[in-house]
């Protein structure tokens, strides 16, 4: 496929470089791992597979072969050829096919997928976009206007005539959000009960790497330096301005703000699409508590994909089960 | 021994809250104990100053089980055998766009700065920030200088700065708010490579100062961003 227009901030995501923080690099992956992953599973791909993640504006693309490709995430318009394209669907492209993405109008991440994943070659074991490192190569950069990704041919003539619900994606932009944290490591250098009681907003000027809080100044109760040390997609830092600032997918593998708290993976994708002009509140829950939401939202995912897989089966073979 | 469950596939170990060589070179044996260790489950071992994160994969172990892991490791007294690897890291000097403020603010010359500065071993504590960032330990306090007030919106690849005692090098163009008092030609990352970054925790370096001229010769040589 070719990017005939890039959109606002298009990246080729997978779900991260893993094994290379010790040098620097950071994790990387989709900033809505839930509907990426959905993303995937509709085409019949794995959850590693690379999609595109758009970013409230989308690209204009050109398709150079056959294949399937689905819209999820964000909800976003989109033009196949000047018609609007459905989402949550599996959509069968021919050769030549224009898709234009236009602005999202609920969330800001939306999710191409493309039947066998985007085929481009691998950096460091991921085709996640290298955050923090400029050049000229691909996966060190965003994508742009003529950029040509390959993708496995793949035709489909059957119909398809099903989507998700997409109440399955209502956890995007839902109105007062609760996000949930576990403790942090500094927890008690900070007046912490205060954040739970403010209404919260993220700053316009956030991104791939870090969400800035509007609401209040976390007051300091413990003024001690500290030293470098991990950190991890969710964590809420505290800078000495006092205004959090949440480490997002790019998030750099170490940092020296003290951290409050740290995000449940269950409520990660809730955060990554609210808008800067929503209002949510964050609470705290136990470790306990987010073990058990994460198992909960991994079973419904393993079997969304069992049941898509058997969709798939049954399309290709026409065995009904 | 600290041990907090620092998120759902997280554990985070803690050796006190002070920067000391015998509590990195601990941190170091153990991360390499976890990451060349294949157990089931686990990602990857991280470390700051005195910390070690172990990311897992929640789906196939559990914090019990890595906290189990890191204290049965901890107490196994293995030292790391090998001598870590040097590296000699050539600086030129003319590019230290705060080496003069530095030299002022210690009362001392510039000739005395970069003296001080190439005198002394750094160790590499650990790569964080961006990819090849060094975190160093070693410099000589002499020249420990308070971060510029205002951060620069851009500084030059190979960079080599000062924040209060703390020194590093900047691998690629970013901005950033560290006393610059020269810039090496070596290039620290090759996302090609299959080692991508020439320091590692652990690592030993070395600066030595090269003019002008031998920076532009090994810039070249080297694929530097300029």
């Amino acid at each position: 496929m070719i990017i005939i227009e890039e959109g606002l901030h298009t990246t080729i995501q997978d779900l991260g470089r893993n094994n290379y923080r010790s040098l620097g690099f950071s994790l990387s992956g989709p900033m809505d791992k839930t509907a990426m992953r959905i993303a995937n599973f509709l085409v019949g791909n794995d959850d590693n597979d690379a999609v595109l993640e758009i970013s409230f504006l989308g690209p204009t693309i050109e398709f150079t072969c056959d294949t399937i490709i689905a819209i999820t995430g964000a909800k976003m318009t989109a033009f196949l050829n000047g018609y609007e394209a459905p989402l949550y669907r599996p959509i069968p492209i021919n050769k030549g096919d224009t898709l234009q993405c236009r602005a999202a109008k609920k969330g800001i991440y939306s999710y191409l997928s493309v039947k066998g994943g985007i085929q481009i070659e691998e950096k460091l074991s991921s085709r996640s976009m290298i955050a923090r490192y400029n050049s000229e190569e691909f996966l060190s950069r965003k994508l742009n206007n003529d950029d040509y990704l390959p993708v496995q041919p793949y035709s489909f003539t059957g119909k398809i005539h099903w989507k998700l619900d997409h109440q399955i994606f209502d956890y995007i932009q839902k109105d007062n959000a609760t996000i949930h944290f576990i403790e942090g490591p500094q927890i008690s250098w900070f007046n912490a009960d205060s954040v739970s009681e403010k209404r919260w907003k993220v700053s316009s000027k956030s991104n791939r790497m870090g969400y800035r809080l509007i609401g209040q100044k976390i007051e300091t109760i413990k003024e001690q330096q500290l030293l470098t040390e991990p950190v991890q997609f969710g964590a809420i830092q505290i800078p000495p301005s006092g205004e959090p600032i949440i480490l997002m997918a790019d998030g750099q593998p170490t940092g020296g703000y003290p951290k409050l708290g740290q995000v449940i993976q269950a409520d990660l994708a809730t955060l990554s699409q609210i808008t800067p002009a929503k209002e949510f509140t964050l609470e705290k829950c136990s470790i306990e508590s987010a073990m058990k939401q994460l198992h909960s939202q991994e079973k419904f995912l393993a079997q969304l994909k069992l049941i898509l897989s058997y969709k798939w089966r049954e399309m290709l073979h026409g065995t009904k089960l | 021994m600290q041990i907090q469950y620092i998120a759902e596939d997280a554990v985070m170990m803690r050796l006190g809250d002070i920067i000391d060589i015998g509590v990195h070179r601990q941190l170091i044996t153990l991360q390499k104990q976890i990451n060349n260790g294949n157990y089931l489950g686990i990602t990857e071992a991280v470390i700051g100053f005195t910390t070690l994160v172990v990311y897992f994969d929640p789906m196939h172990t559990s914090h019990i089980t890595v906290e189990k892991l890191l204290r049965d490791l901890s107490k196994s007294d293995l030292e790391i055998s090998s001598s870590p690897t040097v590296h000699h890291i050539p600086v030129c000097y003319d590019y230290g766009l705060d080496i003069h403020y530095v030299a002022n603010y210690h009362q001392i010359t510039v000739e005395e700065v970069i003296e001080l500065h190439i005198s002394a071993v750094y160790t590499v504590y650990f790569i964080g920030f961006s990819p090849g960032f060094p975190f160093l330990g070693g410099m000589n306090d002499k020249i420990a200088t308070p971060r510029k007030a205002a951060p620069r919106q851009s500084v030059e690849a190979g960079s080599i700065g000062i924040a209060g005692k703390q020194t590093g090098i900047y691998p690629g163009q970013s901005p950033g708010g560290w006393q610059i008092i020269g810039r090496t030609p070596v290039n620290l990352v090759k996302i090609n490579n299959e080692q991508p970054t020439l320091l590692q925790s652990g690592d030993q370096i070395h600066f030595y100062p090269i003019n002008k001229k031998e920076f532009l010769e090994t810039a070249n040589n080297e694929g530097l961003e300029q």
